[in-house]
């Protein structure tokens, strides 16, 4: 009765207030598929911009290559404005709206006759430094290198030289063998496990400091609202109250994970929708990664979704225990968030770009230290149906969670609960604050 | 009869600080009980010992014979607190608030929330969320958490502390009341007229000890101070 009673109150309690209602539940629905919008709208924009460039051509040869090459630029959609004088370069960008002068120095035609390479230059008058600018000036000169291929296809033909085949004689075909199959074309079959490998820890990361936070958050309220000293008279074990914490705290973070994910999809698709209308491989959406993925038997999703609510159990315990030691909300939620990062980005770099079996192993042994490498451990074991890697890793972070909650008991059963603030601020302090009246 | 709270000799540090310096006394069943003194006393120190909030150092303090420090969560279910500067669950409604205590004192809820409206005098704005309430009605709403769980010892920092004249006699009334049907409170105030009307004895501390104890009419015909204040000055200035 007592238990239900705490859990109802934590989860009233968390579930009224603004901030973790706005800040886990509203935020992540709006911001990602905002983002996902954005980005969208960005992109769409800078497809436009380059579609169909202008360039001033200052051709100063006047030669069959030169005409070759104008052509060429032409027919790849270059819209081309020729200028009859050399004036000063500068200048006539300046004076012109059009952002690209392409300059063929003379001598173009006679160097590719002998043959040698012939030198074209190009100038691009930037505006405002920024991403697009830089994407836009690489698309230009990509084009301008496509045409120099094409011109000299064509003046390979004219020698009676099949060039696309000395530029390409191999024809390549990949396969993957893995768990004993053999997977043609491997790099399209493993495209959603090598999604998952990048976006889950990424979701476990993010969701997982939002469950510490809340956590921390459920303790910090107390402290701050002054209304813990009355909580902890109250006839019920120091456990309990930490275990109704921990509970509610699950709860709100499972509908936090959830409307992080729905966000997350709709950003995802939001950008996958860019990535397929601009190139020609085809891209799927989360659901149909999961969906189409040959070997998520049901255990592997039971496996993950283990592994995913010890991870989420494990960071509320980090997120109590800076509540217990913080002194109010703000400093909960600092040092939660302070210690879930310098937790989580250790493994979860290194789960991204390399192997944990690759490191030396004085860093193995350090990183093996860590609680949440295991999860990352556990999750790659789950992926791969490798079930006694899974136990081993899994146990090892239960015996953490486990420490981590005994210290957190020891600290909320005695008085240094009231004595005990660690603070944030210009440097960590950690001090004892005696209050007698 | 045993004695509903029992303190003997009782120390407290934090650090080099002694808090309390072996205060001792005692609180029957059905009396209100005051301990009076300037702020940093100990007063809160002591309460709070007895609350099972802090640990005491040397000594022993027991409520109804059960010792604070060996058997903290037994002495729970026999204590309510209310600290001096305890606010409130802003998200949550008052009747919510009420209703959780029911839940965990394992009383009927309607009866719960009824006998809190009684104390609290609050009406219909027990109905609303705590955090839109005044001072004066989070201290009642407190005030009636703490009695609806029907403790043997309730122990109040202040009680009537940033209460106007008229809701401030309420609560007196109400502490006699329960007092008058069994309940056994500790109280502190700095008003000597509230502790004259309520406290059948009364322990002046300073400093960590206790300088003097018993009814306040008798300690002042003894002294031949006019009020508790003039008593407790004049017993402070002979300390110094």
């Amino acid at each position: 009765m007592s238990f239900r009673a705490l859990t109802v109150k934590e989860l009233r309690e968390l579930l009224m207030e603004k901030s973790v209602l706005i800040g886990i539940l509203i935020m992540p629905l709006i911001i990602f598929p905002l983002l996902g919008m954005t980005m969208r709208a960005g992109a769409s924009a800078t497809e436009r911009a380059q579609q169909g460039f202008e360039a001033l051509v200052l051709d100063m040869d006047g030669g069959w290559a030169s005409q070759e090459l104008i052509q060429t630029l032409s027919q790849g959609g270059v819209r081309l404005k020729q200028l009859s004088s050399g004036d000063d370069v500068e200048k006539t960008l300046a004076a012109s709206d059009i952002k690209f002068l392409i300059l063929i120095p003379p001598g173009f035609t006679h160097n590719i006759s002998i043959p040698s390479q012939a030198s074209l230059q190009i100038y691009y008058r930037l505006e405002r430094p920024s991403v697009f600018e830089l994407q836009t000036l690489q698309s230009f000169l990509s084009l301008v290198s496509l045409s120099s291929t094409i011109l000299g296809e064509r003046l390979a033909e004219r020698v009676g030289i099949d060039a696309r085949f000395y530029r390409s004689p191999l024809t390549l075909s990949q396969s993957i063998v893995y768990q004993g199959e053999i997977f043609e074309d491997g790099s399209v079959a493993f495209l959603p496990i090598f999604y998952l490998s990048t976006i889950l820890p990424l979701g476990i990361f993010i969701i997982s400091i939002t469950a510490g936070t809340v956590s921390a958050t459920s303790l910090g309220m107390e402290k701050e609202a002054k209304t813990l000293e009355i909580l902890l008279t109250l006839p019920v074990n120091r456990i309990k109250l930490l275990a109704a914490k921990l509970l509610s705290s699950v709860f709100l973070a499972i509908l936090g994970g959830a409307s992080f994910t729905l966000g997350f999809l709709f950003y995802f698709q939001g950008v996958m929708s860019i990535a397929s209308e601009s190139s020609e491989a085809s891209f799927q959406a989360p659901s149909e990664v999961l969906a189409t993925f040959y070997n998520f038997s049901i255990t592997t999703f039971i496996l993950l979704g283990v592994v995913i609510v010890v991870s989420l159990v494990l960071t509320l315990a980090i997120g109590m225990l800076a509540g217990i030691l913080a002194g109010d909300v703000r400093g909960g939620q600092q040092l939660a968030s302070l210690l879930l990062a310098l937790l989580f980005l250790p493994p979860f770099i290194l789960q991204q770009f390399t192997s944990f079996s690759m490191l030396e192993p004085t860093t193995q042994i350090l990183m093996m230290l860590n609680p949440v490498t295991h999860i990352f451990l556990a999750f790659e074991s789950a992926i791969a149906s490798d079930y006694f890697s899974i136990l081993v890793h899994l146990t090892v972070t239960t015996f953490y969670i486990a420490l981590l909650l005994g210290i957190a008991a020891w600290i909320f059963s005695g008085e240094r609960l009231i004595s005990l603030r660690i603070k944030l601020g210009r440097g960590i302090g950690l001090g004892l604050r005696p209050q007698t009246k | 009869m045993e004695p509903v709270v029992e303190v003997e000799d009782l120390w407290k540090f934090f650090g080099e600080l002694a808090a309390l310096r072996g205060i001792s006394f005692k609180v029957n069943v059905g009396e209100v009980y005051g301990l009076i003194g300037p702020n940093g006393a100990g007063k809160t120190t002591c309460f709070r010992i007895l609350a099972t909030i802090l640990r005491p150092g040397r000594g022993c303090a027991k409520v109804l014979g059960v010792d604070v420090g060996q058997d903290p969560q037994r002495v729970r279910r026999m204590i309510s607190y209310l600290p001096e500067d305890a606010g409130v669950y802003r998200s949550l409604r008052g009747v919510d608030y009420i209703r959780f205590l029911a839940g965990i004192y394992n009383r009927e809820e309607d009866e719960a929330i009824e006998e809190a409206e009684e104390i609290s005098g609050l009406g219909k704005a027990l109905y609303d969320r705590m955090g839109t309430y005044s001072f004066g009605m989070r201290r009642r709403i407190l005030l009636a958490g703490a009695l609806v769980a029907h403790p043997k010892l309730a122990i109040l920092d202040e009680p009537t502390s940033g209460l106007d004249v008229t809701h401030a006699v309420y609560v007196r009334n109400m502490i006699k009341k329960y007092s008058r049907q069994g309940m056994t409170f500790l109280i502190s105030s700095h008003n000597m007229l509230e502790v004259e009307y309520l406290c059948d004895r009364i322990s002046f501390i300073d400093r960590g000890e206790i300088i003097a104890e018993g009814e306040p009419r008798s300690l002042m015909e003894n002294s031949g101070a006019k009020n508790l204040e003039e008593l407790f000055l004049s017993i402070r200035r002979g300390g110094d």
